[in-house]
């Protein structure tokens, strides 16, 4: 009884300091190791996360994270100079919480040994992903619409929509003496109120915009701001959306048993893989962050401030480049080319540019399709979206020397040939009732012979043209709200998909247009935004917007691992892979202020990583 | 005449501590100053509010003016409440559709926020347009 009640003073403890501060610990020189312990049982707990969180202004990287082996040990693989200071380390695992049972750091020799203590908990809540609470929302394609429209620009169910559906659950005013009238009302409001925010984000994602652009609500009319064709999801899909969250959204959100979801794989992390991240502005959208060859850095696109940011992995220093446009340009997607330069399209006034690292000067163009409103506001703007790639992920031309971009504007591929300055634009695929932008025609993919590109549509399907003809030939259907977004090629002909709102990976035989295989990620809420190809591996690299995780497809097997992230909110959108197999990417944070401001950089510790 | 050490500790904790409350009475004033429209205009559209509200036009919510009028001449208590309402969200004030919170608004903000939407003056034949 006294022991159960001193631990229960120590959960209490736990819960005010949930992490183990280092103090001022002389060590600077010293390595960082110890051990997570089950406070249930004694024994040690594998593969928890283990963050050691950085003093802010510190150099390097913000944080450090590793995972504990089989039992219950960890290491970090270097000492950064600021362990010595208020350096904070703290374990996770999703089932358990951190407790903190006092004593601090020991010193043994040159190391610095510690343990770290985790309680099982039943309420998983504050530790789930925002994906975790539609695990028992009924699967299909209302599901699957849902996903697909609004994860496109935040978690689902992110803690403001749950904060939103306990106001619905709150309201009164109704019928109160008639439980079954008082239910009939409710049904109504939660309808009405789901209704009221697919309003709401019509026109919220306008606001996001700087206040500078002719996009930003400010410049916008309301009409078109609420103007469904504008969007990226169309009027009936909004009515989808609001009935199946009135539906289906859960009513109790204070708690979630951890029964309710798991990861659901096997790590694809071990001992020796360390995730490091770094600081962006906490006003900063970073959404995008590639390596480019022949460089040290890493290059990000930040959509909000109008400017590509380059980070110094070795000592977290960041350098800002604006793009040279009198006006807003919002930089979308940055992808290199084989020579290091920086490739980025723009939401904004039709741009698309070019940054070379080493004169730090822009080059940019105006993709101006014909046909579009005389209107600078989202239904009059070409939207240029992505441009084409190769297996690496590197800007691709085809045999013209042409590069390819989706422009969302208009639903059409648009070509550029950077030495002349010619551009040109060609339709794709249209399904009727949708507007242009309603199909969200997204990712573009250069065949390994340069011949074809292949191209798709977030509502609509994925096809292939031409680059000769400039005719689409070859069609692959998806059903509504599966979600084709990102696409990677691999080097054995195969194009992989990923389906945002079913959250499965397609992998298409490039040959035949045919599906070959679907791949069930073991979170069907994941919404997969894009996927990798990593030839080193020979896997697929499926980053995720709602699951704060990581998955590893492996291309042959089929089989698939997952590697947790240590931050919540961490809306991942794309992966790249530098030289030494690294993986590379940037929580979304967006709209900005939402999640973490943070660039990522996960080194496996696998074979895969050069010795 | 020289100063004894403790002495000399008092009088720096003493100036450290006047510049600190110096700063405090600063900080206090500037989170009084009421926003101008301009800087009103930004923290709306930070924040998503203009995605809901407009000064005259009614979008998904009450326009500002509406607010202005039910809530004329506050005391300070309403305007904390409201300032609260904007952060925690609610309903039932106008209509049962909740209105979304907004939690990554700061306090203070929220205040300011309040104050600018009840400064706004009532449109009618007796009255002039603010805008």
């Amino acid at each position: 009884m006294a022991r159960a009640t001193r631990l229960a003073k120590s959960l209490a403890v736990a819960a005010a300091s949930a992490s183990l501060l280092l103090g001022s610990s002389p060590a600077h020189a010293a390595a960082l190791s110890g051990r997570v312990v089950s406070v249930a049982d004694g024994t040690g707990v594998a593969g928890a996360l283990v963050t050691l969180d950085l003093p802010a202004g510190a150099p390097g990287p913000a944080a450090i994270t590793v995972f504990s082996d089989a039992s219950g040990e960890f290491r970090f693989p270097d000492s950064p100079d600021a362990l010595g200071r208020d350096a904070t380390l703290t374990a996770a695992k999703l089932g358990y919480r951190h407790v903190v049972l006092g004593g601090s750091a020991q010193h043994a020799g040159a190391s610095l040994v510690t343990a770290l203590y985790l309680a099982p908990v039943a309420d998983i809540a504050s530790e789930a992903p925002a994906s975790a609470w539609l695990s028992r929302a009924p699967a299909g394609d209302a599901k699957n619409i849902t996903l697909a429209s609004c994860s496109s620009c935040h978690q689902l169910a992110s803690p403001r929509m749950r904060a939103y559906a306990a106001q619905i659950e709150a309201v009164r005013a109704g019928p109160g003496a008639d439980a079954a009238a008082l239910e009939q009302w409710r049904r109504i409001v939660r309808h009405e109120a789901w209704r009221t925010i697919v309003k709401y984000m019509r026109s919220l994602h306008y606001s996001v915009f700087p206040l500078e652009s002719a996009t930003n609500l400010d410049a916008v009319d309301w009409a078109t701001a609420q103007n469904a064709d504008y969007n990226f999801f169309s009027e009936r899909q909004g009515e989808i959306v609001a009935r199946y969250l009135a539906d289906h959204f859960p009513r109790e959100t204070a708690s979630l048993s951890h029964e309710a979801y798991a990861t659901g794989a096997p790590l694809a992390a071990g001992p020796r893989t360390v995730i490091r991240e770094f600081a962006f502005p906490p006003r900063a959208l970073v959404r995008e962050l590639v390596p480019a060859p022949g460089s040290p850095f890493l290059w990000g696109a930040d959509v909000k401030r109008n400017l590509i940011v380059r980070l110094d992995p070795r000592s977290g220093e960041l350098r800002e480049f604006p793009v040279e446009y009198a006006g807003s340009s919002g930089p979308h997607t940055i992808a290199p080319d084989d020579s290091g330069a920086l490739w980025v399209t723009m939401v904004d006034n039709d741009q698309f540019g070019r940054f070379d690292p080493k004169t730090e000067r822009w080059r940019l163009w105006t993709l101006r399709p014909s046909g579009l409103a005389n209107d600078a506001s989202l239904g009059g703007a070409a939207i240029v979206h992505d441009m084409s790639i190769d297996s690496r992920g590197h800007v691709a031309r085809d045999r013209a020397g042409n590069i390819w971009l989706t422009m969302v504007g208009t639903n059409q591929l648009g070509t550029l040939q950077p030495e002349t300055g010619d551009v040109a634009f060609y339709d794709t695929h249209r399904i009727e009732q949708l507007s242009p932008i309603n199909h969200l025609i997204y990712s573009a993919v250069l065949s390994a012979d340069r011949a074809q590109v292949w191209f798709s549509q977030v509502n609509g399907w994925v096809g292939c043209l031409d680059v000769r003809s400039k005719r689409v030939t070859q069609l692959v259907p998806f059903a509504e709200g599966e979600g084709p977004r990102r696409m990677a090629r691999d080097d054995e002909g195969h194009l992989w998909v990923a389906l945002f709102g079913a959250g499965r990976v397609a992998k298409i035989d490039m040959a035949t247009a045919r599906v070959v295989a679907k791949f069930d990620l073991p979170d069907r809420s994941a919404a997969p935004y894009a996927v990798t190809w990593d030839e080193r591996r020979r896997a697929v690299w499926v980053a995720n917007a709602n699951s704060d995780a990581i998955y590893r497809l492996d291309a042959k097997t089929g089989e698939i691992a997952v590697i947790p992230l240590p931050r919540r909110m961490a809306y991942l959108r794309q992966l790249a892979i530098d030289r030494d197999g690294r993986l590379i990417g940037s929580y979304g944070n967006y709209p900005e202020g939402s999640g973490p401001s943070l660039g990522v950089v996960i080194e496996l510790g696998d074979e895969g990583t050069p010795r | 005449m020289k100063r004894s050490a403790p002495m000399r500790v008092a009088a720096r904790h003493f100036r450290r501590l006047a510049i600190a409350l110096g700063l405090v009475a600063m900080t206090a004033h500037a989170q009084d100053a009421p926003l101008t429209a301009a800087q009103a205009k930004q923290l709306f559209n930070a924040n998503g509010c203009n995605a809901c509200h407009a000064v005259d036009e009614t979008r998904i919510g009450p326009p500002y003016r509406a607010v202005a009028l039910r809530y004329a001449n506050p005391s300070p208590a309403t305007l904390e409440w409201l300032a609260i309402k904007i952060v925690s969200g609610g309903a039932g004030s106008w209509g049962a559709v909740p209105m979304v919170s907004n939690p990554r608004l700061a306090p203070r903000d929220a205040k300011a926020a309040a104050r600018w939407i009840l400064s706004l003056e009532s449109v009618g034949p007796d009255s002039e347009r603010t805008e």
